[in-house]
């Protein structure tokens, strides 16, 4: 071989090598894309909540007490529930220890509530044309109160059974207090605002697992008041509540947490119908909000509220404001469930928000569970 | 012979030769000249324009080196990109071959967003020859990307994207040029450029049994996927005044692909090919979405450069580019989707069909124009009379068009500051093997994408606020066979 073809045929090989090192590789998924909260929210996995053999979403491990109403603060789960479990299954009673242990986690299927044993009118804070709901059937337990379950010790999203954190002992309170939402200070200190028969009261503990102690007088006066929500305001210098009164939602804004100033309804416009299985909106209610901090630095309060339609049904809907006064209302429904009710939203960081929400036991549908999903759906949570 | 002059100073022998070709040369040129003018416009002008994934990442590792700052001063195969009036500056014939690399590390919110990296295969050719005594040679530049020919992305109008670099340079780019040399102080050049294009259509048709779906479905689906390519054109000119002095001056058009991508399901009416079977009850169905889009727009440009070699040693080139962004047509599409099941009676509290399924309309881009300024510098490093050893370096900056995201669209992207360097070893004594070159160009750039922020107007709106910013890191070499 003379040296000229040798040369040509290192030329060729070295031609050919850089065409081989063009080997393709596979498409890249878009990951990590930002998310404002708005869901649609999936109900996580047993796995991302380790409460095993219990349906999607089942945030509380609780097989006896009827329970509703749940949030999270500082780690802690604190939720309405009877205070005592029922006594036996005669007349309508149920036994807590009886049935499978895989009944406590159970959701209905067809937990529309509409016409079935597990529904119940409102008990308090609808207007009288309001449609019936699903709740708890209380009155077919003891007094209920507020319940507390601390963060497990491996981290996850579940909780055990908690014990009782506060329960009604002043007469305004009517026997019974309820939908509890709790502010952590920076310092540790614990603001817990409640619901009861005469208004929205507050009890207070130096930690969030520390022993709560009203204080006496409630903070919003009036009968059918529900679902006290509160977050320090945007100017970080006071605090805002959002309740719901006679199916409207309504704000106040108080300096220092104990004493309130009633600002009236926040201006919410009927979350249209997606399609004719939507009935019309007849009122609003059960909000929850968070103040989340945007990728851009900015405060951004996000609320999500029942928007209850005319045959019963209720669609978790969702607002947003920048100034905590007026709302911006999500065209859409956040999650796809009609059966859920009373979001109470974690911030999770700029991205992950978590949705906690009560809905029916499957077979003791009036003892109610507490489920959490998760915003952006298509994430998986550690 | 004197090799480094040879290397550095084609234009100061262009020019040597200059005076005597302009007192000598008649109207034979001129209306040559024009003639091809003339026929680039008119290739030029029916189309809508041109550009090329090079816009994003440049072609050729001694261009990318300088910066991309190469319009006056480029004549090897990546002057059927940067200006191809450049072919017609040598007199050899150049084979070139190399690999090219762009990893991007694009972060929204300091999360990773999968931007695809882009690399493949660059190869060209220049061919010189002569024709009634002018200078006049033929180039073709191909880059073959590694993962795919071609890419076309539907995404909801809401999804981040980073708009520029996304999808964009995924495509297979084929250019052809000529360019003459009429006079010794003027080159003139002119082409066509292709680029991939698809379009897809997905039919399904068959039996969906909702009861039991598992064992009484049966589907059979088409899928056409039309691999076509566009065609566009660009022109340039270089001019050499001077002895180390040269300009450049290069058109590209517009251009953009529009993606249609249609999905259908069974036909419509009550003779549809696909049912569903709910026990004994068959119900024709009939689904329809149509996703149409433009999925990689580039806009004209128009590059002005100079080069000035104040020794035979060294040159400084500077350019600036004017990029009409604002014709920009916005990625995001126009949907529709059609839904059509006869329910029966019967059915009907059990199947819920929604009477209108809303699609989507486009959104506006509103880019503005921008500038790109350009510098590239090259010295000789060391030579002997049997090799030479080149260094070079170059960066460019340039300002995002996209406006601020504060709505529903979220076409991501930032300023980008690219500096670059790079080498090239020339092997020229390889007689009796080879009367000519070897040479071997090696360059790498790292691009600074500084961060932005969006805030959106909407406080419920679905994406929110974001953060963007990242880096580029690319590389490549580029081996070039020239034969005297």
């Amino acid at each position: 071989m003379t040296k000229s073809r040798r040369t040509m045929l290192r030329l060729a090989m070295a031609f050919a090598l850089a065409g081989c090192s063009t080997l393709g590789t596979g498409p890249g998924q878009p990951e990590g894309l930002p998310h404002g909260g708005t869901g649609p929210f999936r109900l996580l996995t047993a796995d991302e909540v380790d409460v095993p053999g219990v349906p999607a979403g089942q945030t509380l491990f609780d097989r006896s007490h009827a329970v509703e109403g749940g949030m999270v603060a500082s780690g802690h789960l604190f939720y309405t529930g009877a205070l005592v479990p029922p006594p036996s299954r005669d007349a309508g009673m149920l036994d807590p220890d009886a049935g499978p242990p895989g009944d406590a986690g159970m959701l209905d299927p067809d937990a529309g509530f509409s016409g079935d044993a597990g529904v119940l009118a409102l008990d308090a804070g609808t207007s009288p044309d309001a449609p019936r709901l699903p709740v708890p059937a209380w009155s077919a337990f003891a007094a209920r109160g507020i319940l507390r379950s601390p963060p497990r010790a491996n981290g996850q999203r579940g909780f055990d059974e908690g014990t009782p954190a506060l329960t009604a002992t002043a007469e305004w309170e009517g026997g019974h207090v309820e939908d509890p939402w709790t502010v952590v200070d920076d310092d540790g200190h614990a603001r817990l605002y409640y619901a009861a028969a005469g208004g929205i009261g507050l009890a207070e503990a130096p930690t969030v697992g520390g022993t709560f102690v009203s204080a006496g007088a409630p903070v919003i006066e009036g009968e059918g008041v529900r679902r006290p929500s509160v977050v320090r305001g945007l100017d970080d210098a006071g605090f805002l509540m959002l309740f719901e009164r006679g199916g409207r939602i309504e704000r106040a804004h108080s300096s220092d947490g104990r004493t309130w100033t009633q600002d009236g309804p926040v201006t919410l416009p009927a979350l249209a119908a997606r399609d004719e299985r939507d009935d019309t909106e007849v009122s609003v209610g059960s909000p929850g909000v968070v103040r989340a901090r945007t990728s851009a630095g900015r405060t951004v309060l996000r609320m999500y509220y029942e928007s209850r339609r005319g045959d019963g049904q209720v669609l978790i809907a969702m607002a947003g404001s920048f100034d905590g006064v007026s709302f911006e209302t999500l065209e859409v429904p956040v999650v796809e469930s009609r059966s859920l009710r009373m979001p109470a939203p974690l911030s999770q960081d700029e991205r992950i928000t978590l949705l906690y929400m009560s809905t029916a036991r499957g077979g003791t549908p009036e003892r109610g569970a507490l489920v959490v999903g998760v915003a952006p759906g298509r994430i998986t949570l550690p | 012979m004197d090799l480094r002059a040879r290397v550095l100073s084609s234009s100061r022998a262009a020019v040597s030769a200059c005076a005597k070709t302009r007192l000598a040369a008649g109207l034979a040129p001129v209306f040559f000249a024009a003639v091809f003018f003339a026929a680039v416009l008119l290739v030029a002008f029916p189309g809508r324009g041109h550009a090329q994934p090079m816009d994003t990442y440049g072609l050729g590792s001694r261009a990318i080196a300088m910066g991309g700052a190469v319009t006056a001063d480029v004549e090897d195969y990546s002057a059927n990109y940067y200006n191809p009036a450049g072919l017609a500056r040598g007199a050899a014939t150049r084979i070139s071959v190399g690999w090219f690399g762009a990893q991007p590390r694009l972060q929204l919110n300091g999360l990773d967003s999968g931007v695809d990296p882009v690399d493949g295969l660059t190869t060209g050719l220049v061919v010189p020859g002569t024709i009634d005594g002018f200078r006049f040679a033929f180039g073709i530049a191909v880059h073959l990307p590694d993962a795919r020919i071609s890419r076309t992305r539907s995404l909801p109008r809401s999804r981040p994207r980073w708009e520029l670099f996304d999808n964009r340079p995924q495509r297979t780019f084929l250019a052809s040029h000529i360019a003459i040399r009429p006079f010794e102080w003027l080159t003139v050049g002119g082409g066509i450029a292709f680029l991939s294009l698809s379009a897809n259509k997905l039919s399904i048709r068959g039996d969906i049994d909702a009861l039991v779906p598992d064992r009484g479905t049966r589907l059979e689906h088409d899928l056409n996927a039309d691999l076509t390519t566009i065609r566009y054109p660009q022109a340039g000119i270089q001019v050499d005044p001077m002895p180390g002095l040269s300009f450049g001056l290069v058109y590209r058009g517009q251009f953009a692909l529009d993606s249609t991508l249609q999905a259908q399901v069974g036909r419509p009416g009550v003779d549809s090919d696909t049912r569903l079977h709910v026990g004994d009850i068959t119900i024709p169905a009939y689904f329809d979405l149509l996703s149409q889009s433009v999925n990689a727009f580039v806009p004209q440009q128009l590059s002005l450069g100079g080069r000035w070699s104040p020794t035979p040693q060294f040159r400084v080139n500077a350019e600036v580019t004017w990029v009409n962004w604002s014709a920009y047509v916005s990625p995001i599409g126009r949907s529709s989707i059609i839904l059509d099941i006869a329910v029966p009676p019967e059915l009907a509290d059990t199947i819920r069909v929604p009477g209108t399924i809303v699609g989507s309309e486009p959104i506006a881009a509103n880019f503005q124009d921008r500038f790109v300024p350009r510098v590239g510098v090259e010295g000789l490093a060391s030579s002997a009379s049997n090799y030479e050893l080149l260094v070079r370096g170059g960066a460019f900056y340039e300002h995002s068009p996209v406006p601020d995201q504060t709505g529903l669209s979220n076409l991501v992207d930032t300023d980008r500051l690219a500096l670059s360097a790079g080498a090239g070893l020339r092997l020229t004594e390889l007689r009796p093997v080879l009367d000519g070159w070897l040479s071997f160009d090696l360059h790498l750039q790292w691009a600074l994408l500084p961060e932005r922020i969006a805030r959106k107007s909407s406080p419920v709106d679905p994406v929110g606020d974001w953060r963007a910013s990242g880096h580029i890191f690319g590389g490549g070499l580029t081996m070039e066979v020239g034969f005297r």
